[in-house]
């Protein structure tokens, strides 16, 4: 059995009399990359806020390797680092100052723990400098950097590559995957840039308007698709298909299009299509992209 | 667990502190020169002069005001304890006139017990929970396997030892450049303490006397807990509005309001329980000093007392179960 490092369990949360959260419930096993996929103002902020015990939940529990972060605190968040809604640091210190400053508030982080999570994230040239002095790129790796000090098995980061270029991006991705690969950390990333979130995530987590709308991992959603046949006679295939398959389609123009969630099986319907007597001239797959889906189970929902 | 931070406002406050003290050195020496000036002219002594006949010129201007119709009714008590205090200084030929650096150093904490030493503790104060909001660093402290009660606790014992570096340091600084300017020690000088009003009578059988040294000890000491109390409820100021600016905005106009109050409003009773009304409590050590009927140096520190501990219970309920969304 696989290890829960984080569980949600219909997570709510009140502010000012509105339900902002309105029950979230996802997990995260080890070794997970969870993309926590929104857009704006869905609760995303909010619950990882939640989840890092910058706020608490108004009903449901959430529970971080095993302790619950309303009954034992202390525990839960050892095991947790985060940088949330940006790396804001202390910017008349130096990185170093920072981190050590940091570091004392967390038990057994020594020297070499600081020195190895900036040798992690290629900082040692400027590490001495104030914060002031950095990048918005170099702050960020500072966050991540403060955030991996006491060797968490979460991390938790809120759209973390906001307003990084393009290299940026792309040098954070591999930071992230490698953590998660060679040192087993969980990773939870709040994002509204879908293809960041393809490029990065093993499981995907939709929400919009404080409730969580899928839990899918990558892998089912590059499986399931969407098929289009040109038949001799769609109206007759669609009803084969129903019958023979259980699986609706409709008629678009001279198409027959229909969803799946396992597209293995076309294969064999296909078969079964020609063996019924029926002739296809044309047979396509749509691979669907987590940005159609996106789009899909988001579309309609106003941005309050 | 005692985070220190380098912070610019330390060092802000000592140069405040430096000018300040510069300010009143010169100011004192300034007086004293006058009032020998005065005494000179009126004595046509050119020379020399003798401090006992100035003392005595003094007594006698103040016999006059007392004689006088205009004077106020609450001011009659303080000026014959003043005239008492006199006579006893003659009698025990005690120089009361001439600066020197501990007469200065008590003089500047009795001046600045109620309104310098307040606005310094309340600048100190004022940003230390609300900095870490408005830059938003409070999160970097909250996300960790810390409770939140041990973040504020350390917090709070920083603004404790800044507190007490700022009093020592004033001390020190005030001792130093009244030496330069006044060239006199004096700290082995006695200091008389002690006289009441009793039914209106003056009542000296209370007086003690104590060298300078043991008494800018006392009056730093009562500068101390009046600067920890001030912080005490800064920090909750602090604690609630999140903002620095608005903090010492709030902690200001409650500290000018209470100064007015105690003027205006002294026959309404419930402004002796105001913690500004009772900030001047080196002034009770004088004997005469009661700014509302029913005060007195215990009463006052036991309202400051109260005051602190209300802060610090609402500081810690309201941190730990705040919410925060920065
Ligand atoms: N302090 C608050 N008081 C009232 N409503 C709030 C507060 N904070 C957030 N909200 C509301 O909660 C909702 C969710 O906000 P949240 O910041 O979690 O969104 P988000 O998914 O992080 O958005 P974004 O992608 O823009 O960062 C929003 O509708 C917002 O208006
Ligand atoms: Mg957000």
């Amino acid at each position: 059995m696989e290890e829960k490092i984080l569980v949600l369990k219909n997570v709510k949360k009140r502010i000012n009399k509105r339900e902002i959260i309105k029950g979230i419930s996802f997990e995260i096993e080890k070794g997970d990359i969870l993309g926590f996929l929104g857009p704006n103002g869905s609760g995303k902020t909010t619950t990882l806020r939640m989840i890092v015990g910058l706020s608490k939940p108004t009903d449901g529990e959430i529970t971080i390797c095993g302790d619950s972060i309303t009954r034992s605190y202390v525990k839960a968040m050892t095991n947790v680092g985060c940088i949330i809604e940006g790396p804001d640091l202390y910017n008349y210190l130096t990185g170093f100052d920072n981190l050590e400053m940091l570091g004392y508030m967390n038990k057994n982080v020594t020297k070499k723990d600081i020195m190895d999570s900036v040798e992690l994230l290629g900082m040692k040239n400027r590490i001495h400098d104030k914060v002031n002095t950095y990048s918005l790129g170099m702050k960020q790796r500072l966050g991540l950097a403060q955030a991996l000090l006491h060797k968490p098995k979460l991390l938790v980061l809120d759209e973390p590559t906001n307003g990084l270029d393009p290299l940026g991006i792309t040098e954070f991705r591999n930071i992230i995957i490698n953590l998660a690969k060679e040192k087993g950390i969980s990773i939870l990333i709040s994002s509204h840039l879908i293809s960041e979130v393809q490029l990065m995530c093993n499981k995907v987590s939709i929400i919009n308007n404080g409730k969580v709308l899928k839990n899918i991992s990558v892998e089912e959603l590059v499986n399931s698709g969407e098929v289009v046949w040109i038949l001799n006679d769609n109206e007759k295939g669609k009803n084969f298909l129903k019958k023979r398959w259980g699986i609706h389609t409709k008629i678009i123009n001279d198409k027959l299009e229909g969803n799946f969630d396992d597209i293995s099986v076309i294969e064999n319907i296909n078969s079964s299509i020609i063996r019924e007597g029926l002739k296809i001239k044309f047979v396509e797959r749509k691979p669907k992209t987590l940005e159609e889906l996106f789009l899909k189970l988001t579309e309609g929902n106003q941005i309050i | 667990m005692i985070k220190i931070i380098y912070k610019k406002r330390l060092f802000l406050i000592f140069v405040l502190i430096l000018v300040l003290i510069s300010l009143f050195v010169y100011g004192e020496s300034y007086t004293y020169k006058n009032t020998i000036n005065r005494y000179q002219n009126n004595s046509n002594n050119t020379t020399d002069y003798d401090w006992k006949n100035l003392v005595q010129q003094q007594i006698d201007d103040m016999r006059t005001r007392l004689d006088s119709p205009y004077i106020q009714e609450n001011s009659i008590n303080s000026v014959k304890i003043k005239i008492e205090q006199l006579e006893y200084y003659i009698d025990q030929d005690i120089n009361p006139i001439t600066p020197s650096a501990a007469r200065f150093t008590v003089q500047f904490m009795e001046q600045g017990v109620y309104m310098f030493l307040p606005l310094l503790i309340i600048l100190l104060a004022a940003d230390m929970v609300s900095g870490e909001f408005s830059n938003k660093t409070v999160k970097l402290l909250l996300s960790r396997a810390v409770p939140r009660w041990k973040i504020l606790l350390s917090k709070f014992l920083v603004l404790l030892i800044m507190t007490t570096i700022v009093i020592l340091f004033t001390a020190v600084i005030s001792i130093i450049v009244s030496k330069i300017v006044f060239k006199i020690w004096g700290f082995n000088e006695p200091v008389v303490t002690g006289f009441k009003v009793i039914n209106g009578m003056l009542d000296s059988s209370s007086v003690i006397q104590v060298t300078q040294w043991q008494y800018i000890i006392l009056i730093y000491s009562l500068g101390w807990y009046v600067a920890v109390i001030i912080g005490s409820i800064s920090f909750m100021i602090s604690v609630l509005v999140r903002s620095t600016a608005t903090s010492i905005g709030i902690m200001m106009a409650a500290i000018i309001c209470g100064e007015f109050m105690q003027f205006f409003l002294a026959d309404w009773n419930l402004v002796k329980y105001f913690f500004v009304t009772n900030l001047n409590l080196t002034k009770y050590l004088t004997g005469s000093y009661q700014p509302i009927e029913g005060m007195s140096l215990v009463f006052s520190i036991m309202i400051l007392f109260i005051w602190a501990i209300i802060s610090l219970i609402i500081s810690f309920g309201v941190f730990t179960k705040q919410d925060v969304l920065v």
